[in-house]
């Protein structure tokens, strides 16, 4: 049997799994209302949590985008180990806070929490709208990044018998099916495969990679006699970057729904701060393996242009696989982990999208039978139009994808972080900082200059938002500031 | 301003939530543990090298290498600082109004 037929052999097992799973989750359900299809009834254990959280961080923009840039890059790429690492550390200030209000509240949206914190004051429902708007967009582009990536993967591992846009339809409509059969229990029961696969193939995969070149010291020669660049210490402007790039992605991350919903999903607090404490290893076991896999590829691919470059994952794989039938079972264990990194990225966001649309965008109370139902026919509109789309911009990096999403994403960051914190924080100066930063990181993309001097636009922005938020907030109403406090004290 | 925002605006200044169970000890640690996590993120990017050649260090460039080691440190003291959070679970009205 060939390397490609054991990809489609190995894929077509895979996908019956998840069938499976599915069903099981469906049998699982306690009921039709949203809290159980999009929080699998807040009873997340820590294994199945931690395992989700893990699946759903580490996604084909993880898989395929980070080496694709290490390629590019060089070295100074082990700065994704870094900013990987400070989500888990931003969530110290987000984390224990929110889940106690959530879980006496009974959130379920990101958007229960701009609804609990501002409730009826002025400016809050557009505050909701437009966090919400925000939100929406990050995730159907990251939906679009997972099915670009899955894609490119199908195709490369299935020797092309699965084309690129046969490989979007068929995993995206894969992911419909159990999410919208077994809601969240579906999600994190696949999550949970998925993760013991991801780690499974990224561990053979560094194994490989070590014992092929000779050690860390020899790959690293390697890497310098076809680029001698790739070793080079990063100017003062790069450092600036590096640092810029750990504040963008370590806030924005905190404000994705799918991430947000996961602290409402938790069993309890103690079984999400035990998640939590295993999640902070995660980035050395995967970003920095993958990392690894890209500066790997400098040696053995040369010349790869920017998009091409997004490929060297699944190249290194066939390289690996053409070496004899054990490797090549071993090459089908990375592709489906990698697969299944994608694919549990792509179902919880997905999840995520169609709760965030129903109940904030456009306001259906999650008491009415119909809004689980509404959700899911959401999912299926944006998964198609976003099939579509990735497969006619198949030629976007995903890390420019990635960079986009955050940019954009973070400006939502003081109406959690700040308004958790400080409780003057007001509704309407967090609308017009949100609405300034917006602008800037748009301006930014639309002039083609994301970053000045090393710092991202979107931290430029978020910067400028938080100042107009904060002392919009401090300059509010005397009369105001004074009737709310002598409510609290 | 209405009941609802009033409770939000308590919860924020964390007058209801926080639990007075853990010790003082471990709410000291965990800052610092945090405080441990930041100057390791700081000590990872390599700003106060100087222009010398990097080195190898671990078969990687010393400046690598040394990202690295912070970051496995940082992922340590990050978990450990996760193990003494304390994330109160709500109790229910009748409860609180006992207590």
């Amino acid at each position: 049997m060939t390397f490609e037929w054991l990809g489609v052999a190995g894929l077509i097992s895979y996908l019956a799994v998840l069938i499976g799973i599915a069903l099981a989750a469906r049998r699982a359900r306690q009921s039709e209302s949203p809290a159980d299809h999009f929080l699998a009834g807040r009873g997340l254990g820590v294994f199945v949590l931690f395992l989700t959280l893990y699946a759903t961080a580490y996604s084909g923009n993880s898989l395929l985008g980070y080496p694709g840039q290490a390629y590019r890059q060089g070295f100074s790429w082990v700065m994704a180990t870094g900013f990987m690492l400070s989500i888990i550390v931003v969530f110290h200030a987000l984390a224990p806070k929110l889940r106690p209000i959530a879980a006496r509240e009974r959130f379920v949206t990101p958007g229960d929490w701009i609804r609990f914190r501002f409730s009826n004051e002025p400016g809050s429902r557009a505050l909701l709208l437009a966090v919400s708007f925000l939100m929406a967009f990050a995730l159907a582009n990251f939906l679009f990044g997972s099915l670009k990536a899955m894609g490119e993967l199908t195709e490369q591992f299935t020797g092309a018998a699965i084309s690129y846009e046969w490989g979007v339809f068929l995993l995206a409509g894969m992911i419909l099916f159990y999410e919208t059969v077994g809601g969240m229990r579906a999600v994190a029961w696949t999550d949970a495969l998925q993760g013991v696969l991801m780690l499974l193939g990224l561990g053979a995969l560094l194994h490989w990679l070590l014992g092929e070149s000779g050690g860390l010291g020899s790959l690293t020669n390697q890497i310098l006699e076809v680029r001698p660049g790739a070793a080079d210490l990063p100017d003062v402007r790069e450092q600036i970057n590096w640092f810029s790039t750990i504040v963008l992605m370590g806030l924005a991350s905190v404000v994705y729904p799918q991430a947000i919903q996961r602290i409402y999903a938790a069993r309890s607090g103690r079984v999400l701060r035990r998640s939590f404490a295993l999640m902070s290893f995660m980035p050395l076991a995967t970003t920095w393996v993958v990392t690894l896999i890209g500066l790997a590829a400098i040696a053995q691919f040369q010349g790869l242009g920017d998009i091409e470059a997004d490929r060297v994952m699944p190249l290194l794989l066939g390289v690996w696989a053409r070496e004899g039938l054990g490797l090549s079972i071993a090459a089908m264990i990375v592709f489906l982990g990698a697969l299944a990194a994608i694919m549990s990225t792509a179902d919880s966001v997905l999840l995520s999208l169609g709760s965030v649309a129903a109940e904030d965008l456009f306001g259906r109370s999650r008491r009415e039978a119909g809004t689980t139902r509404f959700g899911k026919r959401i999912a299926v509109v944006v998964m198609a139009g976003m099939a579509l789309l990735a497969i006619g911009a198949r030629n976007v990096t995903l890390w420019g994808v990635i960079e986009l999403k955050m940019e954009l994403l973070i400006q939502c960051v003081p109406a959690f972080l700040i308004a958790i914190h400080w409780s003057r924080f007001r509704a309407r100066p967090a609308l017009m900082g949100l609405i300034f930063g917006v602008g800037i990181a748009i301006a930014g993309v639309i002039l083609d200059s994301k970053r000045i001097y090393g710092v991202h636009i979107g931290v430029i922005g978020l910067a400028v938002n938080a100042a107009i938020a904060c002392i919009g907030s401090l300059l509010g109403s005397p009369r105001r500031s004074s009737q709310r406090a002598t409510h609290l004290e | 301003m209405n009941t609802r925002s009033q409770k939000a605006a308590i919860e924020v200044r964390g007058e209801r939530g926080a639990s007075p169970d853990q010790p003082r000890w471990a709410r000291w640690l965990r800052r610092a543990l945090l405080c441990g996590v930041g100057l390791l993120f700081a000590a990872s990017i390599p700003w106060y090298r100087g222009d010398a050649p990097p080195a190898k260090l671990l078969g990687l460039p010393d400046w690598v290498a040394v990202a690295i080691l912070c970051y496995a440190a940082a992922a340590v003291l990050n978990s450990a600082a996760w193990l003494l959070t304390d994330i109160p679970e709500p109790v229910a009205d009748d409860e609180a109004r006992k207590s």
